[in-house]
């Protein structure tokens, strides 16, 4: 797949799915594999889809696969809605529909011949993950490929198995840590935010994918502005409520952006000022 | 602080040398490098051995050439609490230079960790004679301070914590 090719829009209605596996991540976010009853859609990281459970409602929710395998799709999912609840209680064998890919993808060709520096806090692990597939596979196109990840606790973290086995791969150079924890955790605790001077990069030939709570990606980008990350080198993915997906509706605005057709990544100078903004 | 590549275990002829590649003395001068260098000592302690206890005379700076350290409180309903995790290139302890002088947390080996300990008292007597060196120092003690501080207050924030 060349990421130089526009993202793939999928169409408007949705496509019924079936649900292969469910993998409960934490006490409160699952992983849901499906596979197509039609041809595949292909997609690229950082992309999301609408994921409509029936009789329910929609929700947007990031695509947490590898884009190598378009037939097996997975999304990752915290309960904190209507929607979000009922996926989390969905069974394998279940029907959900789906519409997408939809938005613009992470920029890993800008990455191309550079340092690819990932930092994730949470579930903000899902939106990177195809990212991470991605670059692994065309490990040869990046410089070092460095991931840190924050979760609140060591039950928090997602995507553990993957964690270890890309630490154990060592063609990534990873770095966990976790806000708090009891006896028990040997490894870091501490902000993910802490890491970043210290880990090594190279500030000024690096991009860097930036995926958490808002708070976290805004803390993130002063600690890479402060190593010397170029502004326009940093990119964040946003989140808002959704409903078309495709910018005619207006509900994910954010200040002159439509997170779902413009986004939702953007370099840090795009929507910087917006994320200073109180409340929007 | 930046990127941080130890020197081996015996690799460094002299404790003078280790505190040079440490980045908390990154740049330091010549001559006060040296006068610290004469209260400082290296040494080694095993999984679980402490570094610090709580309630204990804040006697010296720790710089971590080479490990783990947990900050600890402990917690009677819960056990001990990590707060944070200091790693290589990263310094434990200023409580050695303002008075009660007393530790306020403890600081357990997560892994087989190397030190450079240097004495609280003669870092003391430097600053006072020293006000070049006095100032140097405690401006980078600041600076690890307030970067601690900053980390400290995200973390209060919760910022993972999804509101229900
Ligand atoms: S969700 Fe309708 S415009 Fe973005």
């Amino acid at each position: 797949m060349s990421l130089a090719d526009a993202p793939p829009r999928g169409p408007l209605t949705g496509r019924p799915y079936q649900v292969s596996t469910v993998r409960h991540q934490t006490h409160d976010i699952v992983t849901i594999d499906v596979r197509p009853e039609q041809e595949p859609i292909a997609f690229q990281p950082g992309q999301f889809d609408m994921v409509y459970v029936y009789g329910v409602g929609e929700a947007a929710i990031s695509i947490s696969s590898d884009p190598a395998t378009p037939g097996l799709l997975s999304h990752t999912i915290r309960a904190v809605g209507w929607v979000t609840k009922a996926l989390n209680d969905l069974q394998p064998g279940a029907t959900i529909g789906i519409r997408g890919p939809y938005g613009r993808p992470w920029p890993l060709d800008e990455a191309a011949g550079r340092d690819l520096v990932i930092v994730a806090g949470g579930i903000g692990m899902a939106p990177v993950r195809p990212a991470i597939a991605y670059a692994l596979r065309e490990r040869e196109r990046f410089g070092r490929v460095v991931l840190l990840v924050g979760a609140r606790s060591p039950r928090d973290l997602v995507f553990r198995d993957d964690l270890e086995r890309w630490d154990a791969d060592r063609s990534i150079d990873v770095h966990t840590t976790v806000d708090s924890a009891v006896r028990g955790w040997s490894g870091r605790v501490g902000v993910v935010t802490k890491l970043i001077p210290r880990v090594p990069f190279d500030p000024e030939n690096a991009v860097v994918l930036v995926c958490g709570p808002e708070v976290m990606m805004r803390f993130s980008a002063q600690s890479l502005l402060a190593r010397g990350v170029p502004a326009e080198r940093i990119f964040v993915t946003l989140e808002r409520n959704m409903k078309c997906g495709v910018g005619t509706c207006g509900h994910c605005q954010l200040g002159p952006l439509f997170l779902c057709r413009d986004g939702p990544v953007f370099a840090w100078p795009e929507v910087a000022d917006l994320m200073e903004i109180r409340e929007l | 602080m930046g990127t941080y590549e130890p020197l081996n275990a015996g690799e460094s002829d002299t404790v003078q040398v280790a505190l040079a590649s440490h980045p908390f003395f990154a740049a330091l001068d010549a001559e006060h490098l040296a006068l610290i260098a004469d209260g400082a000592s290296e040494r080694t302690l095993g999984t679980d051995q402490f570094v610090i206890r709580h309630g204990h005379t804040a006697d010296a700076l720790y710089l971590v050439v080479e490990g783990a350290v947990a900050l600890e409180v402990s917690d009677p309903s819960r056990g001990p609490i990590t707060i944070e995790t200091i790693h290589s290139g990263d310094v434990i302890g200023w409580s050695w230079l303002f008075p009660p002088r007393s530790w306020a947390f403890d600081g357990r080996c997560l892994t087989s960790t190397r030190l450079l300990r240097i004495d609280g008292e003669h870092l003391r007597v430097l600053i006072d004679a020293h006000p070049a060196l006095g100032r140097d120092l405690v401006l980078r003690l600041g600076r690890v301070v307030v970067e601690r501080l900053q980390a400290a207050r995200v973390q209060l924030l919760d910022v993972h914590h999804e509101p229900r």
